[in-house]
């Protein structure tokens, strides 16, 4: 049998710290990082983009198993 | 006339007379106010074969039509002259209390030319500009001049004044303001300095505002003022400052490290964000007139080696100048050195990547210890950079200071050895703290076709790349990605009449972002009367551009000035943006063809300039 679940590894950066926390999540197998985006329902106007082992992936990316996740805002300033 | 007064008073300081210009309403609805007036003014005025530091070569102070008015963001104001730096035209702006308090003095602007026999400084009383002699003031740092002027004019007096940088023509030098808020960029306060003008002082005045339509700007400020303040970007702003996503931009590969030789370091992104700010050394928040923001910081050290009073604190720019551009992850020695070049009169910026320049020089043997003094420039040694470096450029003293204060192209010229390849500058202005490589290519050919150099407000394609803003009136929503050129040309045309209506209405980046277009455009007619629609905004906003651009043309600069150097076009060696090339070159091509631009000239065509009403400047450039 496949496997059911995968766990992936996830951060928030920056002004997304706070709110998306640090912490293992389960996500059903075969998950997108459009998945994971609708289970964080964060705000649209933080303009979360969201790096997978260090590289920016579209929403329809596939998650594995061991991911690690970085959920990083766009807000501009400076 | 309403909004602005109509009155720009006229300084001659070799003679010692003070005037007053009036231009027509006409002019001030074509160019609206702060850089775009300004730079009328000086095509005007200048003569363009004078060097910045001549006597003559103006210096013009400008506010825009919104200032007075109690808006968030609506308190800033525009200083331009011939750069030093640059050999270019420059503007830069200023938030703080100058430009309210400028209108109700009664004054649009001052153009200051000539040179004080002896140190001086404009007082501005009873509505009246008036020359006075700053002897005790000349030599004395920021802070304590501030001071010194609050001391002789009352705590309710408001002054720009320049530093021993500026007193020693150190082209990168500033003009400050409360001695929190700068004339940063391009070395407005070297200009000031050549002309022995220590500062402008001004008591309080209590002229009305006029304003053509006074209800309509009582309801817009009702309604736009809560939305200014609740805006996300404005929560994080004032929660934590404008490094406030300091950490997010490092992951996106935005924060330079080490000159620009690296895009990422997880230690340092903690290290120097806001929130680590606001966590450990920050005891308050600043602002500007009326602003619902906030987003300025006060903090204090209270021991180790970098110990600071209660005072300004750094803003994200000077964050990374003197954190990871310079390899430093020690944000109390970036506080500190930003409080040093705020006494000096230095912008952070040019002094921190100029900095970042000698010490990839040093290590890679371009520079030794026999051009620096002795002193050896080591990735994140801040005790050098703060003890030794930064009082050197302020002085100009020994091999070491004369050859920093030439700024980082400048010096590279001097030293040779291939050291221009690693500069990271545009027309000789240092870039500021955002890598195109990672936080979006638009922003490369920003930097590039910016008429003051590499600068990240000059335009807004900042904001518009990362999705700050949407301007649907103006057919711009934001669906780019940042590690494209797809979309850049275009966006970047939008952008660069966008940063011409901002800085020439003089609003601040922060508070405008939440505002709509037509917005805008109301809150300019409330205030005028000019009856601008978003048509005819944006047409002010590309004729603003293509003047600065003239202005350059008539200064010589072409077409090759906007240029990106090796290291700003080599791709990306680590994180995020690793090995994706910008494609520079194609998008600097198309933008020139899409703004209808002479490819090698670097201006607008003879009939483009025409149609944007500016018949009698195109002939300047093109002859009949």
């Amino acid at each position: 049998m496949g496997q059911v679940t995968i766990t992936v590894h996830l951060s928030g950066v920056g002004p997304l710290r706070d709110v998306v926390g640090k912490r293992p999540i389960e996500l059903p197998a075969g998950a997108t990082v459009a998945v994971l985006a609708s289970l964080l329902g964060i705000r649209k106007d933080y303009k979360e983009v969201y790096l997978v082992n260090g590289r920016r992936r579209a929403r329809s990316a596939r998650l594995e198993q061991g991911d690690v996740v970085k959920v990083v805002s766009l807000l501009a300033g400076g | 006339m309403f909004a602005n007064t109509g009155r720009i008073a006229k300084v001659d300081l070799t003679g010692g007379k003070v005037d007053d210009i009036h231009l027509s309403e006409e002019v001030y609805r074509a160019f609206m106010g702060g850089s775009g007036l300004a730079a009328k003014l000086f095509l005007d005025m200048a003569d363009m074969s004078a060097g910045a530091l001549s006597p003559e070569a103006p210096l013009i102070f400008m506010n825009g039509p919104l200032a007075g008015v109690r808006l968030s963001g609506a308190s800033r104001m525009s200083a331009a002259a011939r750069s030093p730096l640059t050999g270019a035209f420059a503007d830069s702006s200023c938030g703080g209390y100058f430009a309210p308090a400028l209108r109700h003095a009664g004054y649009d602007g001052m153009m200051i030319t000539g040179k004080a026999e002896r140190p001086s400084m404009l007082l501005i009383s009873r509505g009246a500009v008036s020359i006075v002699d700053a002897g005790t003031l000349w030599g004395k740092g920021i802070t304590e001049t501030t001071a010194m002027v609050r001391e002789a004019y009352g705590a309710r007096a408001r002054s720009l004044v320049i530093g021993p940088a500026g007193e020693n023509l150190v082209p990168f030098a500033c003009v400050m303001h409360e001695a929190h808020h700068a004339f940063g960029r391009c070395g407005l306060g070297a200009v000031m300095g050549s002309k022995h003008l220590k500062a402008i002082v001004m008591e309080p005045h209590t002229g009305a505002v006029s304003l053509a339509d006074p209800s309509r700007m009582k309801e817009l400020v009702k309604e736009l003022t809560p939305r200014i303040k609740e805006y996300l970007m404005s929560q994080v702003l004032h929660d934590f400052g404008s490094p406030g996503n300091l950490e997010g931009h490092m992951y996106t590969g935005d924060v330079p490290i080490k000159n620009w030789t690296s895009n990422f370091s997880e230690e340092m992104a903690e290290a120097l964000t806001g929130s680590t700010l606001s966590e450990t050394y920050l005891t308050g928040t600043g602002t500007c007139a009326y602003c619902a923001v906030a987003c300025k910081r006060i903090v204090k050290i209270d021991d180790g080696p970098f110990a600071i009073p209660e005072g300004p604190g750094p803003e994200y720019e000077t964050v990374v100048s003197f954190g990871s551009l310079v390899g430093s992850a020690d944000l109390a020695a970036a506080c500190k050195a930003g409080r040093v070049c705020n006494d000096l009169g230095m912008d952070t910026i040019s002094a921190g990547a100029t900095i970042a320049w000698a010490m990839e020089a040093f290590e890679k043997g371009d520079l030794s210890a026999k051009d620096t003094d002795g002193a050896a420039l080591e990735w994140g040694d801040m005790h050098t950079v703060i003890d030794t470096v930064l009082p050197a450029m302020a002085a100009r003293s020994g091999k070491l200071g004369e050859l920093l204060s030439l700024g980082s192209r400048a010096a590279a010229v001097k030293t040779g050895r291939g050291s221009i390849a690693y500069t990271v500058q545009s027309k000789g202005l240092e870039a500021p703290m955002h890598d195109p490589r990672g936080g979006g290519h638009g922003h490369a050919l920003a930097y590039a076709v910016s008429p003051r150099g590499a600068c990240h407000v000059a335009t807004a394609m900042h904001f518009m790349e990362t999705g700050a803003c949407n301007y649907p009136e103006i057919g711009f929503e934001f669906n780019l990605e940042a590690l494209t050129d797809e979309g850049k040309p275009e966006t970047m045309v939008l952008s660069a009449a966008l940063g011409a209506i901002e800085n020439s209405a003089c609003l601040c980046q922060y508070s405008d972002r939440s505002l709509s277009f037509i917005e805008i455009v109301e809150l300019l007619n409330a205030a005028t009367g000019f009856g601008y629609t978003a048509e005819t905004l944006m047409e002010a906003g590309y004729r603003i551009f293509h003047l600065k651009r003239l202005i350059n043309y008539l200064l010589g600069l072409r077409a090759s000035d906007d240029s990106l150097t090796e290291r700003m076009r080599e791709p990306a060696r680590d994180g995020e943006p690793a090995g994706i090339p910008i494609e520079f070159d194609s998008m600097l091509e198309r933008f020139y063809a899409l703004m209808d631009m002479d490819p090698e000239q670097g201006i607008a065509r003879a009939d483009k300039l025409e149609s944007l009403g500016l018949g009698d400047e195109a002939r300047l450039a093109w002859g009949k």
